[in-house]
């Protein structure tokens, strides 16, 4: 009796239609991308097909051989090719067959060979899941971050800043702090993160809680501050002799392994320059950590009925500003976490350009995982995949890499389009159900 | 032969769960000023709504100065020479007052706005009607009275023939009430027909004509206001011919629980909303406070459970001063709250019920441990709601169904069940069975009664006369924010009551 009021539960249209939108939303998005591919990835390029089919069409002899110097080349772009079309066949030819020779020489990707570079690059081998995680772990944290902090009602922006606060209080512990050994400095390191996070998401939060200031607002412009402070002090702790904008390195005993360094012993094949390094665990750990916070203990309690209904949980006693704040702080420190995987996982110095953008990645993490923190893990997989894959249509294809920006945007698009009609589809459902009874 | 402005003919209105007109048959004469009064959720705002073509009735035929009327929407009613100036302003504050009269209908001087047109005209109306406004001044500026002149002005603007005023003297004060009253009858001597929706008696006499009374969705009576009396009309609003008694013992009283001293608060906008309110109760006692909605009961609810400050008096619960404790701290002096919004205040739907079993009590043992953080522990929680959802027989009997997905009455008695279990020593609960089938009312009455005799202090607060006078052992009834006087159940009747809710004589 019990099993099957939880089965039945599980499949309630909520939950269904909560896992059926995000998916959806997902593949419609692929579906869009394959037609923006269609239709607006083009280049120019003369086969040897395209000759025999222009000779069929009737285009005389002389032109195909002048032709010939173009054969193989590709034009991405239109104008240089009907230049060197021009310059090849003279003007009066141009006139007459430049239309013919365009069409025949028009190639367009297939839309499929692009997924399916982007999908074999992230998913073939170890190598590739290896760069798909270890690109996911700072994301799986600032999506953590505007999950958490919707739960509590708030929509935190500033992911970015919050990042870049605690990135840049690592680094700086890191590089300051030499001579203690690793394990002081890393959890020295991690800490410091998440306190300059958390402090910078608490500021919005005790502006709202105390002041009403919408968090909205204050969360980005407290992004610019943030990224222009960090960047303020990466010059000031500029190695004297690097032309690059970035900081001294941190100690060796602040940097993490990468996995393949204690996987390798133990038999397992994973390339040495694969970038998968010893903080996806502390993203790991968040993730439980925050599904625990949020399901198990009386604070996470408290925020949800805040998020669900402030005036309720007000008249319950529960102190709503107090939890704001709190919300806001833990939410910080997770996104000011993400600099344990960029700085001391990866870069080993402090500079935006390893950040950038991250922050703002972590909103569409968070709402294509619904704000649950497993959610935000697979949507996150979702990013690390197209941003590894990203890097191989490069090469692969005549796509540009930026097709990945269209995606992730039309995804989040239909997200919350998707979002809205399973809400609608759910009120219908329960008005008929209504009707009936 | 008497011209009718006005005529509306079996109109009923259904809506999702009550018929808001049931076959109402309301006509206005030419060039009066006729007051239509009833209680909340009688059905004069829906009657007035569909006359100005906001809403379309089931049934039922409205005649406009003798012209069969079909409103599709306002645009129409307003076409017909209808205006409405509705509760809550729609004003522009940065702009003029001309401005906000033309806005919409401006009139145009090769394509621009003609604001000198627009002043000359908004100037002449003000003059004609006496309504004293500036026209070049910006709304921002201007106190409620005049906002509400302009809303007149704009509704003249549009050739409004027939004034429709939502409750007009709600906002303002009895000066600017008296400044309305000189302008209504200006605009009645030039013609104008005006219909006025109100619960004030005393206003209903002073500048009404005709009075129309509505209760429940039907008309009562319209009658000529130089032949009833306030005593007849009050009689009309409230009084029920059937009454509905609870079974119970009598009271017993104790040592007093609850004394609350010249109490005075603010309401959402600053004015006063409690003004020296006092009284207490005793143990085994049910003190019933009575009054038409928005006369303080809200206010008073919040400020005696912490959520709302007290500008100054006092609260003291067993001789304790708990005045402006916080809502945790009040709930820790022993007091338990049925909040009148059941699904803002008293709920989290989104929680399933056994987490709204133990809201506000949620940090107690042995609901959390603590293990450096407090975890919640799900043991304890189920096991006490699954004991109230039979206790208080709550369907379906399953404590992870969401608070969402229960009815009315099973949401309220959840509510109930909660603060019932937490045993306090005063109990406040504010219209504690609007809006739910009989079976939970009974129900709650019942254990309303119960806690009452097992030597709990209960404050009832309800607008729903039937229930104040079926189970309170006291009655205090409120207006205006001051409490205008207590009653022995004995000694009230409907029809007095009524009179004092409606700011009559004692």
């Amino acid at each position: 009796m019990t099993v099957e009021l939880k089965l039945s539960r599980i499949f309630q249209f909520k939950t269904l239609l909560g896992i059926i939108s995000p998916i959806v939303a997902v593949i419609t998005a692929f579906v869009v991308g394959a037609l923006v591919i269609l239709v607006f990835i083009k280049s120019f390029e003369l086969t040897e097909s395209a000759f025999v089919r222009l000779a069929e069409k009737g285009v005389p002899a002389a032109v195909l051989d002048n032709l010939q110097v173009l054969k193989g080349k590709e034009y991405p772009n239109k104008s240089t090719f009907e230049k060197d079309l021009r310059a090849a066949i003279g003007d009066q030819n141009y006139a007459q067959y430049n239309r013919t020779i365009k069409k025949e020489a028009l190639t367009r990707e297939n839309p499929l060979t692009v997924y399916d570079a982007i999908f074999t690059a992230a998913l073939k081998d170890r190598d590739g899941w290896g760069n798909v995680i270890y690109r996911a772990t700072p994301l799986i944290l600032t999506g953590l971050a505007v999950a958490l902090a919707f739960q509590c009602g708030l929509f935190n922006i500033g992911g970015e800043g919050q990042m870049v606060m605690g990135g840049f209080a690592i680094t700086w512990i890191g590089f300051t702090f030499v001579k203690l050994p690793a394990f002081l400095l890393i959890p020295m390191c991690i800490l410091g993160g998440a306190i300059v996070g958390g402090i910078w998401g608490g500021i919005p939060g005790y502006l709202k809680a105390r002041r009403g200031v919408h968090e909205v607002v204050t969360t980005i412009m407290l992004n610019w501050i943030a990224v222009a402070f960090t960047q303020y002090l990466t010059m000031a702790y500029k190695p004297k002799e690097s032309w690059i904008p970035h900081t001294y390195e941190i100690a060796k005993s602040a940097q993490l392994s990468r996995l393949a360094h204690y996987l390798n012993p133990l038999g397992i094949d994973f390339p040495k320059s694969n970038l998968l390094n010893t903080a996806v665990l502390l993203s790991i750990f968040a993730v439980i950590f925050a599904a625990y916070l949020l399901r198990r203990t009386k604070l996470g309690y408290e925020i949800r009925s805040v998020g669900f209904n402030p005036t309720a949980a007000e008249c319950a006693g529960i102190n709503v500003a107090k939890n704001t704040v709190l919300a806001m702080a833990i939410s910080g420190a997770m996104a000011g976490l993400a600099g344990v995987n960029q700085v001391m996982g990866y870069k080993h110095r402090f500079r935006y350009g390893v950040f950038e953008g991250m922050g703002f990645d972590g909103i569409g993490v968070a709402f294509i995982g619904r704000n649950s923190p497993l959610g935000v893990v697979l949507a996150a997989l979702l990013f690390g995949i197209l941003d590894h894959g990203g890097l191989a249509i490069d090469v692969s294809t005549k796509v540009p890499r930026e097709i990945i920006l269209v995606l992730k945007a039309v995804i989040l698009i239909f997200v919350v389009i998707s979002g809205e009609i399973t809400k609608r589809v759910i009120k219908r459902i329960q008005k008929r159900q209504e009707a009936r009874a | 032969m008497v011209a009718y402005a006005v005529e509306m003919h079996n109109i009923s209105k259904q809506f999702p769960l009550v018929l808001a007109n049931d076959d109402v048959t309301f006509t206005v004469q030419s060039g009066e000023i006729h007051a239509l009064v009833g209680e909340n959720g009688a059905g004069k705002s829906t009657l007035m709504n569909i006359l100005y073509g906001l809403l379309r009735p089931e049934s039922g035929t409205i005649t406009v100065n003798g012209k069969a009327a079909r409103f599709a929407g306002p645009g129409d009613a307003i076409a017909s020479g209808i205006g409405m100036v509705h509760q809550h302003f729609m004003l522009i504050p940065p702009l003029t007052v001309a401005e906000n009269v033309v806005l919409g209908h401006e009139p145009s001087k090769r394509g621009f706005v003609d604001r000198a047109r627009a002043n000359q005209t908004v100037k002449a109306l003000s003059d004609q009607y006496g309504l004293k406004v500036d026209p070049t001044a910006k709304v921002e500026t201007l106190s409620v009275g005049i906002e509400q002149r302009i809303e007149i002005i704009k509704v003249l603007y549009r050739g409004a023939e027939i004034l429709i005023l939502d409750e007009p003297t709600a906002v303002l004060t009895p000066q600017e009430v008296d400044e309305l009253f000189e302008i209504l009858r200006s605009l009645k001597d030039q013609g104008k027909t005006i219909i006025f929706i109100t619960h004030k008696l005393q206003e209903v006499m002073a500048v009404a004509d005709t009075v129309t009374v509505m209760r429940r969705g039907k008309v009562v009576g319209t009658v000529p206001t130089a032949e009833t009396t306030r005593q007849e009309i009050a009689t009309m609003m409230v009084g029920r011919q059937v009454l509905f008694r609870v079974e119970r013992t009598q009271a017993e009283p104790g040592e007093v629980v609850l004394m609350v001293k010249d109490l005075n608060a603010l309401d959402n906008k600053n004015l006063p909303a409690l003004r020296d309110i006092s009284f207490s109760v005793r143990e085994g006692e049910i003190l019933g406070i009575a009054g038409v909605e928005g006369n303080g009961q809200t206010e008073l609810v919040e400020v005696l459970t912490g959520l709302r400050k007290a500008q100054s008096g006092q609260v003291e619960l067993n001789g304790q001063v708990i005045t402006n404790y916080s809502p945790r701290l009040v709930r820790e002096s022993g007091t338990g709250h049925i909040p009148e919004d059941r699904q803002r205040r008293g709920l989290v739907l989104d929680f399933n019920v056994a987490q709204n079993m133990v809201l506000g009590i949620h940090y107690r043992k042995p609901f959390v441990r603590h293990l450096g953080l407090d975890v919640i522990n799900f043991g304890p929680i189920r096991e006490k709601a699954q004991r109230l959802l039979q206790e208080f027989d709550i369907r379906p009997p399953d404590h992870e169904n969401l608070a969402g997905n229960l009815s009315g009455g099973n949401q309220q008695k959840v509510i109930v069940a909660r603060e019932f279990d937490q045993n306090p020593k005063l109990l406040i609960a504010a219209q504690p069975t609007r809006g739910i089938d009989v079976g939970s009312i009974e129900f709650i009455h019942q254990r309303l009664l119960q806690a009452r005799d097992n030597g709990k202090a209960v404050l009832l607060i309800s607008a729903d006369l039937e229930e104040i006078l079926s189970i309170s052992d006291n009655i205090a009834v409120m207006y205006e924010g001051q409490i205008v006087g207590t009653l022995e159940p004995a000694e009230a009747t409907e029809e007095r009551l009524g009179l004092m809710m409606t700011g009559g004589g004692k």
